[in-house]
């Protein structure tokens, strides 16, 4: 529906099945139209058969204006925010990356003209990742989620990892008991809920309070003072206004449930922000993400105050 | 006497005719200044929808077609339910489309008409300065008109309504 109708034919004549797994569209103007998924990238050529790049079909400037106006809904004007950060989400939680001609003002980026390249990132929103080892993520001895670190290279499903975890805490898992806790959840890029219009797309549970497109620190401080919640989970912290705004809501005795880019803790020491958050002893749990199994493997999970190991997959 | 009553009732009919129709012109006159009085009311609250509630444009069209009367309530509605059912490829086309099928059943004149399907042009398809601009611009234009409109109904009112009671008169000496 998000796609324009041209795209939309040819997927709708290709026999292949291309709609199982996919993970992106890719329309470049008058590059190759290009599919992601299990099956490797795909070029289709008008027919919808998988063809060598040179006889694809080559969207058209009319292509990514009727693919801009269906996802911005006819609206561009009201997504101007979204539109500077280089992605729009589409309900289902599905985000479309944009490229183009940045317009700058003062430096800094006030708009995207002559867009030239749309990505239509589908979202998976895969349940259960979290689930086996939320035990290992809660201080049973005080009832409350412990203060989690997730850590990956990017690309090994720390998002969606932070989404189910999210989901487990909200709802509580009784056969384990873990109650439910109150949620809140700041999704500056939209990555986590996938919202639209305000409303999640994604499952985050049923006790999860969603602040969309909002500054990490400014949410943070937001959700602190007006939602009350028992544990705020963020994306992707890092930079010293990040420090200040954890270190805040651990103060106030708020759980934190973050993410950061990094493939071991000795990395993450490195890094001089998380490396002072680690040193102060902040977070009480670091679960480490990769590909040994696949996307996503939780490779490790531990305590980095005393490197206790709460799990690891045998053999390692 | 059969004869009498029959021409009676004839010029009677003859004068009803053409006081009707000598207050129907009458009465365009005035309601075309209403459509256009309407139609600048809705381009306020369309700032509103785009400019502070950030609506995106169906949702935004369907918001102010609650707000204003008929016929204007009918040519946002009417764009709405094109929007959403995604024939037009651009908000520009479902614009028109609206003005076109809710346009004959209005008092606006060609010119008027065009001056509103003129407010399509780049619908949706700009940054909000731009879509307030756009906006500002058919305000102006559309001021314009309901001023000439003001005129023509205080010049050609009455003058309709007397032509028409008149011409009525006249005719029935002539028949008589």
């Amino acid at each position: 529906m998000f796609l324009p109708p041209a795209i939309r034919e040819i997927m709708a004549r290709s026999t292949l099945p291309l709609w199982t797994g996919l993970e992106e569209i890719r329309l470049r103007l008058n590059r190759p139209l290009a599919l992601h998924g299990p099956l490797g990238a795909l070029f289709l050529n008008p027919e919808g058969q998988s063809v060598p790049a040179e006889r694809a079909y080559r969207p058209t400037r009319e292509d990514l204006t009727r693919a801009l106006a269906l996802i911005s809904n006819f609206s561009i004007y009201a997504f101007e925010q979204e539109l500077r950060s280089g992605y729009l989400t589409i309900p289902g939680g599905h985000r479309v990356g944009l490229c183009g001609r940045a317009v700058l003002e003062e430096g800094k980026v006030t708009a995207l003209t002559d867009i030239s390249g749309l990505n239509y990132r589908i979202a998976q929103g895969i349940e259960g990742v979290a689930l086996p080892y939320v035990e290992q993520l809660v201080i049973f001895s005080e009832l409350r989620p412990a203060n989690t670190l997730v850590v990956s290279p990017p690309g090994c499903g720390k998002t969606t990892f932070l989404r189910d975890l999210a989901r487990c805490l909200s709802d509580g898992v009784p056969g384990r008991g873990i109650p439910g806790f109150k949620v809140a959840i700041v999704d500056e890029r939209s990555e986590i809920a996938g919202c639209f219009q305000g409303l999640p797309q994604l499952r985050v549970g049923n006790r999860t309070d969603v602040l969309d497109a909002c500054p990490k620190v400014e949410g943070m401080m937001m959700l602190l003072r007006s939602m009350a919640p028992q544990v705020i989970v963020t994306d992707e912290i890092g930079s010293p206004e990040d420090v200040l705004a954890v270190r805040e809501v651990i103060r106030a005795g708020v759980s934190l449930v973050a993410s950061a880019h990094g493939s071991n803790l000795a990395r993450l020491e490195e890094r001089p922000q998380l490396g002072m958050l680690l040193m102060e002893k902040v977070f009480e749990r670091v679960v480490l993400l990769g590909r040994s199994q696949g996307v996503g493997t939780v490779e490790k999970i531990f305590d980095p105050r005393n490197r206790e190991v709460f799990y690891q997959p045998a053999g390692d | 006497m059969a004869i009498l009553i029959f021409k009676l009732g004839g010029a009677l009919c003859v004068m009803i005719a053409a006081i009707g129709l000598g207050e129907s012109k009458a009465s365009t006159l005035g309601r075309r200044v209403h459509h256009l009085q309407l139609f600048q009311q809705s381009l306020g609250l369309l700032v509103t929808e785009i400019s502070y509630a950030h609506s995106i444009l169906p949702l935004a069209f369907q918001r102010v077609s609650r707000q204003v009367a008929s016929p204007v309530k009918e040519l946002y509605s009417r764009a709405a339910e094109r929007l959403i059912a995604g024939h037009d490829s651009c908000a520009r086309l479902a614009w028109e489309g609206a003005v076109r099928q809710v346009g004959t059943r209005t008092c606006y004149t060609e010119g008027d008409l065009e001056v509103i399907k003129a407010l399509g042009v780049s619908l949706g398809e700009s940054r909000k300065e731009g879509q307030l601009t756009q906006i500002e611009l058919t305000a102006k234009r559309l001021e314009f008109l309901l001023h000439e409109a003001q005129g023509d109904r205080t010049r050609n009112e009455r003058m309709w309504r007397y032509l028409g009671l008149l011409g009525g008169a006249a005719l029935v000496i002539l028949l008589l």
